[in-house]
């Protein structure tokens, strides 16, 4: 859901630079991490969560002039946080192909997704044994997103937009309304999210590792 | 009905309400037109968006039908544990 569609030339080469460097850092720590603790069998799904996240950023939903999902929060409780940060950046490496956001933003989307991946799958986690899957599933996306937006907004915040006449904190107010609209996702992902988890732990719970 | 499920609803009815009250005041253009200037939203169309009609629905169309392949098989696959 939170996701920078600024075109390249948005943010100034500093900025770029600066997101980029943290997206990778925070990939580098997601590697080692998943070198110790993913299984194998795992990077199977991984493959078919970045198809299908992929996918489901292309599918504009007529609201406030267009939104879309992206499925960061199951992402998040399927695969963990070190394997979903590097879905993530897969996933922005293929939008930025197909011009759903500039390649200079990739790191920049990639920090926000991972945000929302890494709050999705630790919710999920700390609410086990307090609530039934569908609305441990449906929190760990609301609040995914919800940090998402957050950082998103912060991003641009702090970054600033090039030629814009609005810096910094002046920009907070023009971009809250993204985090209101966003919110009918967050409530079409928590539904998603909680239907589907549900489906897997009755199905194939061991594809479930947070149950 | 189990009261986690009536909070959840309640919290999801009105966090849509918000963003359906929200998109009535203004939509994501009008947003993207406040913070950035001409300069930017021209350079948009050159070269930030791939034009091309509905390719990119087309690669969704594509990518779904195969995950959901995948997804199906792998699912009801016992070969993968």
């Amino acid at each position: 859901m939170a996701h920078i569609h600024l075109p390249d030339g948005a943010f100034s080469i500093y900025w770029v630079v600066i997101w980029w460097a943290i997206a990778l850092v925070l990939l580098v720590i997601a590697l080692r991490s998943a070198r110790k603790h993913v299984e194998i069998r795992r990077l199977a799904i991984a493959g078919m969560l970045v198809a299908a996240s992929f996918a489901v950023f292309q599918i504009d939903i007529p609201f406030a002039g267009g939104v879309h999902m992206n499925l960061t929060p199951l992402i998040g409780i399927l695969a963990g946080p070190s394997l979903g940060a590097l879905i993530m950046l897969l996933v922005n490496i293929l939008n930025a192909f197909v011009g759903h956001g500039g390649w200079g933003l990739i790191g920049a989307n990639t920090v926000v997704n991972i945000s929302e991946v890494a709050t999705s799958f630790y919710v999920f986690t700390i609410t086990k044994n307090k609530f039934e899957i569908f609305t441990r599933g449906a929190l760990a996306a609301i609040a995914g997103l919800l940090v998402g937006n957050i950082v998103l907004v912060s991003i641009i915040a702090v970054s600033g937009i090039q030629g814009s006449q609005l810096y910094g904190g002046s920009l907070i107010p023009y971009l809250t309304p993204i985090v209101l609209l966003n919110l009918i996702v967050a409530v079409a992902e928590a539904i998603v999210t909680g239907f589907v988890v549900v489906y897997l732990s009755k199905v194939r719970p061991d594809l479930v590792s947070t149950l | 009905m189990k009261k986690e499920y009536v909070a959840l609803i309640a919290l999801l009815t009105v966090l849509a309400i918000i963003s359906i009250w929200t998109s009535t005041q203004l939509s994501v253009h009008d947003v993207e037109q406040h913070i950035t200037n001409s300069t930017v939203e021209n350079s948009e169309h050159e070269e930030g968006i791939i034009e091309g009609g509905n390719i990119t629905l087309y690669i969704a169309v594509a990518f779904i039908s195969i995950v959901a392949a995948a997804v199906w098989y792998y699912v009801i696959s016992n070969k993968v544990r």
